[in-house]
């Protein structure tokens, strides 16, 4: 067997650890992924379903052999780049968290492994992850826009090759941002902020530059990666999208290789510097200096800053779409609680392993749920309301988009809370934070659409379906944190 | 005196624990001794109630009879269980204060980490702290609601030469005071200076260490604890079986082709 083979085995044997671990068992964890990808499924449903409802004829024309009106293959175009833009934006807001190191890199060197043999076994089952989450996020509009051409299978090929390209460009990028700061010698954390912002940024300039040439009435340089899958000849776009897609992938693989020995590994997250101090409450023991101490302890995890910083660069954009580029309100409003109630992934998580302390006095589970629940909702829905105030110029608007966002924010928190007690991350596990994030989307989306798809936003109906949902999520939340709990094994 | 009553533990097809009795006495200390997955770290955590037994029952004598809660009269330094890296000294003070329901006592806890060194590093991060720092502060606050019984599993386990010392002149006092103190521990030579009871466990089950037929003749020593302890084990047979295994396993590498 080669040492590249080896090394992506045993990397991926270890993330499957993660999972059984982290789920209670081998059946649990089979159930959890079926659960995945039924949502997953579910989801590209039900983007089919959107687009086929409001963009019906979008994609039709050219299936008779029509010519296309210029501006709707323009609308067409920027369509699908926009949605190649976002998916890779996805990707790299999940993949930002986990290093595609396995922790194997020691003991493969000390082995005798080459570096090259090292980084590529290590890659390997992180460019599978993000091939599926890719095609995971895609499949829908994909399907949607393929199915009317001539040759729907090969333009869906090339479209997802184009997909492929663009996720893969932006972990390229990313990666290159988190070379330079490992060569730099920056901490850790550090390193994986500059290298998400960097992936981050690009996807921005990306969508800037397709606003502006469609404000312009110009094709976008984009275009290059899906024009030709309309014009009849998907296959060179098939082709230059695996070919760019490899390079990008041999520079980042090679880049990281030559660098292994003069670059600082990504060792495990660690304690970084102090930030803030818990304020020292007269009762020790009231519920605010367990809620004070899990909000310090949110800035100080590095997992959480990072969350925090993509929460605030997606926010960012969606402002902009906003302002910028006509982007409904409510959409926007919407993704950002999604990205926010993500703060409540990590609650659980990153303080698993000493929960032994409170275990060891009694301390009662449900108030340590809540406890990390708030300390986790109080900055998001801090930064929620900031949010809302730079898509809003008047006051009472901002009030009337910002009370429900809010409720809603703290209803899709809990449910985010409930899948990191779940599936709680570890730092140690590559790809470990996707699942957690993955499970935690998903339940966001399905809890989102119960509550705004089946009963009349702002009813008394659909409040009371948020504040259940909550409940019935920090309840849960709470009898899975105790089963959990050694003393109750 | 803490009183542990035939305790059972399994996980899954493993049986960790059978039939476990002891006692641990006020005013002494006792000695947990036992090879690498004896069941020693198992037996503490069920007896701080970390981990729920599967039979069996451990309790507590205080002056109003036998009590089976008794999570306010034990202290535990655990030797695998991870910290709190991202409090500092003090925010973990804070915490254990917090959980346990009682108010800071400032002057009692700058006597307590006076003691132990750590003055000058409480407004640290726990995850800058060496290993024994980190031993130390766990001291800390395992003593902070003055707990009657005091369980520690390897509290020497990597610690310098002054911090040992120094632990161990701490521990000597607390049990002195009328306390009863539990140490799982390795090292023989610290169970025969410190404790005066000593409980080896083996695959689950606690042995007899009762001295062996012992030498009357004038001039020969009493049979050591480590002799005892190796006897009783079985490790001295164990490390002769190894050692031949050990050598079969270099012979077969020797011949094994590339």
């Amino acid at each position: 067997m080669s040492a590249v083979v080896a090394i992506a085995r045993a990397s991926a044997r270890g993330s499957r650890a993660h999972i059984v671990r982290a789920t209670g068992g081998r059946r649990a964890a089979a159930l959890l992924i079926a659960a995945v990808l039924v949502v997953v499924a579910g989801v590209g449903v039900l983007i089919h379903a959107f687009l086929a409802v409001n963009l019906p004829n979008l994609f039709v024309d050219s299936a008779h052999g029509g010519e296309i009106e210029p501006r709707i293959a323009a609308a067409r175009e920027s369509l699908v780049q926009s949605q190649l833009v976002t998916g890779a934006v996805l990707v790299l807001a999940l993949l930002a968290f986990t290093s595609a190191e396995s922790g194997l890199s020691v003991a493969a060197r000390v082995a005798g492994a080459r570096p090259a043999a090292i980084v590529l076994g290590e890659f390997l089952p992180t460019a599978v992850g993000i091939a599926a989450l890719v095609c995971a996020t895609q499949a829908g509009p994909i399907v949607f826009e393929a199915q009317s051409q001539p040759t729907p299978v090969l333009t869906g090929a090339g479209l997802a090759a184009a997909a492929l390209t663009v996720g893969f460009g932006g972990f390229a990028i990313a990666q290159l941002g988190i070379l330079l700061a490992r060569l730099l010698r920056l901490p850790a954390s550090v390193t994986r902020m500059i290298g998400a912002t960097l992936g981050l940024a690009a996807a921005a300039v990306a969508l800037a530059q397709l606003l502006a040439s469609a404000v312009a009435g110009r094709a976008s340089p984009l275009g290059v990666v899906t024009r030709a899958a309309w014009a009849g000849h998907p296959l060179p776009t098939t082709v230059g999208a695996v070919a760019i897609t490899a390079a990008a992938m041999v520079i980042v693989v090679g880049l990281t290789a030559l660098l292994m020995g003069a670059a600082p590994p990504l060792a495990q997250l660690g304690a970084g510097p102090r930030i803030l101090r818990a304020h020292r409450f007269r009762r020790p023991d009231a519920l605010a200096a367990f809620v004070v101490r899990e909000i310090v302890l949110l800035l100080r995890h590095p997992v959480s800053q990072l969350g925090l910083l993509l929460a605030v660069l997606l926010c960012a954009l969606l402002a902009t779409g906003v302002r910028l580029a006509g982007l409904p309100l409510d959409i926007a409003v919407l993704g950002q609680t999604l990205v926010l109630a993500g703060t409540a992934e990590t609650a659980a998580g990153r303080s698993r392993g000493w929960q032994w302390i409170l275990d060891l006095a009694g301390y009662p589970t449900g108030r340590r749920v809540i406890a990390q629940y708030l300390g986790a909702m109080v900055p998001a829905a801090v930064l929620q309301a900031a949010g809302v105030a730079a898509m809003v110029d008047d006051p009472p608007t901002f009030l009337r988009v910002v009370a429900p966002a809010l409720l809603s924010l703290l209803t899709l928190g809990a449910v985010a809370a409930l899948a990191g007690t779940v599936v709680p991350y570890s730092a140690s596990a590559p790809l470990g934070m996707v699942l957690t994030s993955t499970v935690a989307l998903g339940g966001e989306i399905g809890a989102s659409w119960v509550t705004s798809s089946l009963l009349p936003a702002g009813s008394w109906g659909s409040i009371a379906a948020e504040l259940g949902i909550l409940a019935a999520a920090l309840g849960a939340a709470a009898l899975v944190a105790r089963r959990r709990s050694p003393a109750t094994t | 005196m803490l009183i542990a009553h035939h305790l059972t533990k399994s996980f899954g097809a493993q049986t960790v624990l059978r039939d476990v009795s002891f006692e641990v006495h006020p005013g002494r200390m006792t000695a947990l001794l036992g090879p690498n997955g004896a069941g020693k770290s198992t037996l503490l955590h069920i007896v701080t109630g970390l981990l729920r037994q599967d039979s069996g029952v451990v309790l507590v004598e205080t002056q109003g009879g036998l009590v089976a809660d008794f999570r306010d009269l034990i202290g535990f330094c655990p030797d695998d269980l991870p910290q709190a890296e991202l409090l500092t000294g003090d925010e973990l003070l804070d915490l254990t204060a917090g959980i346990r329901h009682r108010r800071r006592a400032p002057e009692a806890e700058r006597a307590l980490v006076e003691a132990l060194h750590l003055d000058g590093a409480m407004d640290r991060l726990i995850g800058t702290y060496s290993h024994g720092m980190k031993r130390k502060l766990q001291l800390v606050t395992a003593l902070l609601h003055s707990p009657r019984i005091l369980i520690l599993d390897e509290p020497f386990r990597g610690l310098d030469p002054e911090s040992s010392a120094i632990l161990k002149a701490l521990l000597a006092v607390y049990a002195e005071r009328g306390n009863a103190v539990l140490i799982s521990t390795h090292d023989l030579l610290v169970a025969e200076q410190l404790c005066t009871e000593v409980l080896v466990l083996r695959d689950g089950e606690l042995l007899d260490l009762s001295p062996g037929q012992e030498s009357t003749a004038v001039g020969v020593p009493p049979e050591t604890l480590e002799a005892r302890f190796l006897r009783a084990t079985g490790i001295d047979a164990d490390a002769a079986r190894a050692r031949d295994r050990f050598f079969e396993g270099l012979d077969l590498l020797r011949d094994a082709r590339p």
